[in-house]
């Protein structure tokens, strides 16, 4: 029952996150959105979640369904009243883009929401931090043509492009 | 089917065109009309009318209405960009080229079509318009060039009747300065904008290669564009409607 106490949380909490996001200046892989601490708070003892949370839309005790689902638990003490708990949940897509959340629980209290990953802008940019991970992706697709700054005519000549120029006179 | 290679205008371009027929006279054409524009508006040969109207040999009521035109666009681009892009940088000579190669290929793509071709794909030095599918229900596929690897791309984008333009800073650096401080741009490697046309997408890469970090968003809110940027710390910036290639 605990459990799904705190999968109901998490559904609020992802919900929250989301609904709470707007779109707006470039920020990077970690931006801090404060959750109002006294208001969002979890029946710590009953056992009734679906009805205790009217925010939450489709929260259901299954975390396949929630807003947040797959979460990773990692708990740090045994339950003590107010022990801290931290929690991610992975990266979901958005309208506005990839967005993922870290919860923080102090007891049953909410104490903070971080966006691990946020859209950039107005425009849902996504900020990918790994070009390397991009680059290998790539690599496999077939191409026609390339796009980049080609500088001189000395550059050009051991250039991708100069290699599909050479192909395409052989047909 | 027709490829052919040539390098003008300090440029290698190359067109791929891949309709039925004969198009000589028109590819002829447009080779043609690279090299009379590298004649009128290279800042870098004495005589072109770029140069003479700097001088002051040809007031603006001399200047032809093409001059006008590329004019035109630098002042709007300027403008658009907070003067990051700029045409004429203080103590230095008009240089409209960032303006001048994209107005010119997608000048040369509309010759092309105009003539009846369908299919091409024309990319000049790393500036590319693309028309129709290359192969029945296949869209041209553009990569992007890796701005660490000259052999590798990044990303594989697909374009069908667009243009795609890359303004960035490999090896040994950028040539392209912040106008508003008259220094090389910093912040971002490489800026490609996706665009109907590449007048548009080659002065929006440019501008926002010149902002540094800031192009990142200013770029994102240009609307009727997709953006791929790559920052100096290797995170790759792109906007949703991005056509990557699977």
């Amino acid at each position: 029952m605990k459990k799904t106490i705190f999968v109901v949380a998490l559904s609020i909490a992802g919900f929250i996150a989301v609904w709470r996001f707007e779109p707006g200046p470039v920020q990077n892989t970690s931006a801090i959105a404060q959750a109002p601490p006294p208001s969002i708070s979890v029946p710590s003892t009953s056992a009734t979640p679906p009805t205790s949370a009217s925010e939450a839309p489709s929260s259901s005790p299954a975390p396949s369904t929630s807003e947040t689902p797959a979460t990773s638990e990692t708990p740090s003490t045994r339950d003590t009243a107010n022990k801290t708990v931290t929690t991610q949940g992975s990266a979901e897509s958005s309208r506005y883009g990839i967005v993922q959340v870290q919860v923080t629980f102090t007891g049953a209290r909410l104490t903070a929401i971080t966006l691990l990953q946020a859209p950039d802008s107005g425009r849902s940019l996504t900020a990918l931090p790994k070009l390397q991970e991009e680059a290998i992706k790539a690599q496999s697709a077939e191409i026609d043509t390339v796009t980049g700054a080609t500088e001189t005519s000395e550059s050009y000549k051991t250039s991708l492009q100069a290699a599909i120029d050479a192909k395409g006179k052989q047909r | 089917m027709t490829t052919r290679v040539e390098q003008v205008m300090g440029l290698p371009i190359s067109l791929d065109l891949r309709d039925e027929g004969d198009f000589a006279e028109v590819v002829d054409d447009v080779f043609a009309w690279f090299r009379d524009v590298d004649a009128r508006f290279s800042p870098f040969k004495d005589d072109s009318e770029v140069s003479r109207y700097d001088r002051g040999e040809l007031t603006a009521a001399e200047i032809s209405d093409d001059l006008i035109e590329v004019l035109e666009l630098c002042a709007y681009y300027e403008q658009l960009s907070g003067g990051a892009f700029r045409a004429r940088l203080p103590g230095r000579g008009l240089d409209p080229c960032a303006v001048v190669k994209g107005w010119a290929v997608q000048r040369a793509a509309d010759m092309l079509k105009a003539e009846g071709a369908t299919t091409f794909c024309l990319n000049a030095g790393g500036d590319v318009v693309t028309a129709g599918e290359p192969e029945r229900g296949r869209p041209w596929r553009v990569g992007v060039r890796h701005p660490e690897q000259p052999l590798a791309v990044c990303a594989v984008l697909e374009s069908r009747n667009g243009a795609i333009a890359t303004s960035a800073a490999y090896e040994r650096g950028s040539h392209i300065l912040d106008g508003r401080s008259g220094s090389p741009a910093t912040g971002l490697m490489s800026v490609t904008v996706v665009a109907g046309d590449l007048v548009t997408a080659d002065a929006l890469a440019t501008a926002a290669f010149a902002m540094g970090e800031e192009g990142i968003t200013w770029a994102a809110d240009r609307p009727d564009c997709e953006i791929l940027i790559v920052d100096d710390s290797r995170r790759v910036h792109r906007t949703a409607g991005l056509a990557l290639a699977s």
